[in-house]
């Protein structure tokens, strides 16, 4: 047994010379003692006659090439004995066929001038060592030790550099606009990294592949205008960028780079990352540096340079820019103002996709025909096609035709033929492309992009697609040309971002849904202190069954903590002059719903009964299913219920005038703040509202908290008495099959007469389910009930029923997944809490527990209904019962 | 001063680029660089298999002075994954397309045997 062999080629073009390369072989194998080791094996041709003789050393399969006799010594000394490898005889197909082996020696990289991504797909981005190796961090050592300030702004300005995300911005004069004042005011550097064009990633490829460099540019830059702390923007769908650049920055920090005394100097400097929730406007940087609250655009002036982030001085640059700044501080402004074209100095980074062969990232001077990128660099059209279009600058861009392929590209020219430069997005279309493909493309983005709050925009722009998707599928008439023009004028005309007169149901799922909490809702705190300061107005407060559950979020307190007797507390010292519970007025809902399902039973009208007290589902009942309006339960619901009776019963009670009674809700929802705006619910009269302002649960808390009360040390208090006793079973509809449960309570000790021995109805407890079913039997008669939390399972339960698939008598419907315990008014939790912890299930629990412990757990045997059925409605379902309690449904009809 | 100290004037920063560029430089440190692009648009192409296949392998022949390192995009998306091997005195190599399998000759026939597989090689893609 060998351990190796040595097999030399001995076809018949070099057979002579092999033959005596063979015999060589032999001999200095012998020589060197390695008979018994290994083998020489004279082999066949191999067929790479042109580098010949060959010899294969086994098992490794090294070929070398070219070898001649004297070379036989050298192969056996050196890789046989030593283990290494003889360097100049190894075989090289390529330089054998004169073919291109490394990436440096492409065209595509040797037309490119790389200085943004001078060290992407080079270094190691997560070795801070690497970097600085490739003279990182000389930059800021030479700025802060040989430049001034103003010497550092004078040599951006003087390189000519301008803003790469989009708009060509002069970098030095924004720096210069901010640099008043230093040291007197506070100051912030911001790096821009919420790419959003289609197609355009040279912002994540900077950060992935070199983010000590946007460090570094960011310190230079808050050196020159006198900052001492910085922020990245950048977007949460870049995990890998945000990663890497936080390893940059605790890098920079361990190694003084960051930090006080950068230097030994008395520069110091602290950077921090923003993640965006990528939308696409908060790139635009008036609608970035508000993204915290929400990300809108605001009208310049002022410019972020006077007033930016935090209302200070600001300059925010973006990632390629910053990408510019070490090489043109180490080469020099004069080195960068070189390269470009007159007016557009340096390069540009492009991602090249479409149709083209080489897609990817290129760097190019300024000034590049768009020919030279195509052709040259981007390897062509693939399959001999021909050049129709290039679109630049993102959706705000346009076209170059083909005619203008010869432009230069920069700054000036692209805007002058009609399009921009944008961020660097370049989409190559080939004569095979179709223009209204194209227009596709970037009305799915629109699609995509829409935030979904307004449906103009929302369902305008996917009816529009779908148009487009008819005409490109060869199946479009005139008409469809009629009614794009008609649809896109219409979207223009209606879609300002947040004007829901929408098939939006208000629920607020998105609020609470945004990882970066950048939907808000409407705040009318204003409105109820200025009504709590009116001595004139007897100001009522009432919280919703879910809020006791949550509230304590809103000050850190673990999910699923009870809070009811701070709930109560809290409201007295804001200056409230009645302290209530809407789980009253859930008592009161039981005790009229209860009464109308009975009623339905009897006489098998109407049914399935479905719940109406969650103002989400009742609006989409009304646009997607109208046909089911007659189920609906007529019943306010119970933060109706109770503000109606506050403004009738309680005012006479009280001797108050209603119109004096300001009544305030909290909610869990968003909804809610619909819902008190319908059609019949001013039971008091036309004009006063049964409710006058419903609140989120996160507005108490703000509340709380602006009145600086310590709300984790308040003592538990009780609901005041006149509106404020509740049974068990108005806790539990804060949670999916909680009103469902309350009902059945009421239903069944009505009809049999008898107390229940458990009042826990189990089947239809639980926030894990979205469609719970069950039977029971009440009084003899079978009900089969069924309760949904969540639209999709809403919709997925009537159309069962509404195609006779499931037959039910009782639903109950909550649009929000699990109920009111995860409604869209609840505390925002972020991210990893929501994936992470069961949020419903805990609040959930608190309900059912608190209902547990409670030895009032029906709303019947509740003595304030009872009170307000003797004195002032007469018996559950009477002719004032439903004047005061119960409401009307509308169909809403949306076209589109 | 000590490996990952305090930077804190330009003598100190002249050690660290000194003490990283033999590992940044093959022709400098002598031992073979192996670069796995790791970025985004890498580890969407299975870039992280192949990394990880280039890792497995090298243990297994015992290739201990191989530096595999991960790296930013390159710029060639449409050949990711893309490994780059660089041999001391050889410059680099571009390998396009990798999969795992590739990955494992690739240690084998060219770091270990000295030859590199031609037809992995950018120059064989374009």
């Amino acid at each position: 047994m060998y351990r190796g062999y040595i097999m030399v080629c001995s076809g018949p073009n070099c057979g002579v010379t092999s033959g005596r390369l063979a015999d060589e072989f032999e001999v200095q194998i012998k020589l060197a003692g390695l008979r018994k080791e290994i083998q020489v094996i004279r082999g066949g041709c191999l067929g790479l006659c042109g580098s010949g003789p060959n010899v294969i050393i086994f098992p490794e399969g090294t070929i070398y090439s070219h070898v001649q006799n004297e070379d036989a010594a050298r192969i056996v000394s050196e890789h046989l004995l030593k283990g290494g490898r003889v360097e100049d005889l190894l075989y090289d197909e390529n330089q054998a066929a004169g073919a291109v082996r490394s990436l440096e020696e492409t065209d595509f990289f040797q037309k490119q001038t790389r200085i943004a991504l001078r060290n992407c797909g080079v270094i190691d981005p997560q070795s801070i060592e690497e970097y600085i190796a490739r003279d990182g961090y000389a930059a800021l050592y030479k700025a802060l030790t040989d430049m001034t300030p103003d010497d550092v702004i004078e040599t951006i300005l003087a390189s000519g550099l301008r803003g790469r995300g989009g708009a060509g911005f002069p970098t030095g004069l924004k720096w210069k606009f901010a640099s008043g004042n230093r040291g007197k005011v506070q100051k912030y550097v911001c790096c821009n990294a919420d790419e959003g064009d289609p197609g355009a990633f040279m912002d994540r490829s900077v950060l992935e592949g070199d983010p000590h460099s946007v460090i570094e540019a960011m310190a230079i830059a808050a050196y020159a205008i006198g900052a001492d702390k910085g922020y990245v923007y950048v977007r949460a769908e870049y995990p890998v960028a945000v990663k890497h650049l936080g390893i940059a920055i605790r890098q920079a920090e361990e190694r003084g780079l960051l930090g006080r005394h950068i230097f030994s100097t008395n520069f110091s400097f602290d950077l921090e990352i923003k993640l965006g929730a990528g939308a696409f406007v908060c790139g635009e940087e008036t609608a970035l540096m508000t993204s915290s609250k929400r990300g809108e655009p605001h009208p310049r002036p002022p410019f972020p340079a006077v007033k930016g982030l935090f209302e200070s001085p600001t300059i925010l640059n973006n990632v390629e820019t910053y990408a510019n700044i070490c090489p043109i501080i180490l080469n020099g402004a004069e080195w960068f103002a070189a390269i470009g074209s007159e007016k557009s100095k340096g390069t540009k980074v492009f991602a090249l996709g479409g149709k083209i062969r080489n897609t990817g990232l290129v760097e190019v001077p300024m000034g590049t025909t768009l020919r030279e990128i195509v052709e040259d660099i981007g390897g062509g059209i693939p399959k001999g096609k021909k050049f129709k279009a290039a679109q630049t600058g993102g959706p705000s861009g346009g076209c170059i035709p083909a005619s203008l392929i010869d432009t230069p590209i920069d700054y000036d020219n692209l805007i002058s033929i009609g399009t921009m430069m944008g961020s660097g997005g370049l989409i190559v279309m080939d004569e095979d492309t179709c223009m209204v493909d194209i227009a596709k493309f970037f009305l799915e983005f629109t699609v995509d992009e829409s935030c979904g709050k307004c449906t103009p925009c929302r369902v305008g722009t996917k009816r529009l697609l779908e148009l487009l998707n008819k005409i490109t599928e060869g199946r479009g008439t005139m008409e469809d040309l009629e009614r794009i023009e008609e649809l896109a004028a219409f979207i223009k005309e209606n879609s300002l971002c947040g004007l829901g007169q929408s098939a939006c149901i208000n629920c607020g799922q998105c609020i609470v849904a945004c990882p970066t909490g950048a939907i808000t809702t409407v705040v009318e705190t204003d409105e109820v202190w200025a009504a709590i300061d009116n001595p004139q107005k007897h100001v009522i407060i009432q919280t919703a069954p879910s809020v006791r559950a949550t509230l304590g979020e809103s000050f850190g307190m673990p999910a699923g903590t009870n809070v009811e007797g701070k709930m109560a507390a809290a409201p007295r010292r804001l200056g409230f002059d009645g302290v209530y519970d809407t789980d009253f007025g859930a008592d009161m809902t039981i005790m009229e719903e209860a009464t109308e399902f009975m009623e339905r039973l009897k006489t098998r009208e109407n049914l399935p009964i479905i719940t109406s007290c969650c103002p989400g589902w009742v609006k989409y009942c009304e646009e997607f299913y109208p046909e089911f309006l007659p189920n609906l339960s007529s019943c306010k619901s119970p933060q109706q219920m109770f503000g109606a009776l506050a403004k009738t019963y309680y005012a006479e009670k009280k001797g108050l005038d209603p119109r004096d009674i300001v009544c305030i809700s909290v909610m869990p929802c968003t909804a809610k703040k619909f819902e008190l705006k319908r059609d019949h619910e001013c039971a008091a009269g036309e004009g006063i509202p049964d409710v006058d302002i419903a609140l989120t649960t996160r507005a108490l808390g703000n509340m709380i908290k602006r009145a600086g009360l310590l709300f984790e040390q308040m003592p538990d208090e009780a609901f005041d008495p006149a509106l404020g006793i509740a049974s068990g079973a108005g806790h539990l509809f804060g949670v999916t099959g909680g009103v469902m449960e309350a009902a059945l309570r009421t239903a069944a000790e009505t009809l049999t007469g008898k107390e229940l021995a458990d009042p826990v109805f189990q089947a239809v407890r639980g926030t894990d389910r979205g469609i719970k079913e069950a039977e029971y039997e009440i009084g003899g008669a079978l009900v089969r009930v069924c309760c949904a939390s969540g639209i999709k399972n809403a919709s997925q339960v009537l159309d069962a029923v509404k195609f006779g698939e499931k037959h039910y008598d009782f639903i109950e419907i909550m649009a929000c997944p699990g109920g009111c315990v995860n409604g869209g008014g609840q505390p925002s939790q972020p991210a990893d809490m929501r994936n992470f912890t069961d949020l419903k299930g805990l609040r959930a629990k608190a309900l059912y527990d608190e209902d547990e412990s409670m030895t009032l757990r029906k709303s019947h045997d509740n003595p304030l209904v009872k009170q307000v059925y003797e004195e002032y409605l007469g018996r559950p379902g009477s002719e004032k019962a439903h004047k005061i309690l119960h409401t009307s449904y509308m169909v809403r009809n949306y076209e589109y | 001063m000590d490996e990952k100290g305090m930077v804190q004037n330009f003598d100190m920063l002249r050690a660290v680029k000194e003490r990283a560029l033999p590992r940044l430089d093959p022709e400098v440190g002598g031992s073979p660089r192996v670069v796995v692009g790791l970025a985004t648009c890498g580890v969407a192409a299975g870039a992280q298999s192949v990394y990880d296949a280039i890792a497995a392998e090298l243990e297994k022949q015992g290739l201990t002075d191989v530096l595999l390192v991960r790296t930013g995009c390159v710029g060639i998306c449409q050949f990711e994954p893309v490994v780059e091997v660089h041999l001391p005195h050889q410059g680099k190599t571009t390998y396009v397309r990798m999969t795992p399998e590739k990955a494992v000759r690739m240690v084998d026939q060219h770091l270990l045997g000295g030859n590199a597989i031609a037809e992995y090689t950018i120059g064989a893609r374009q």
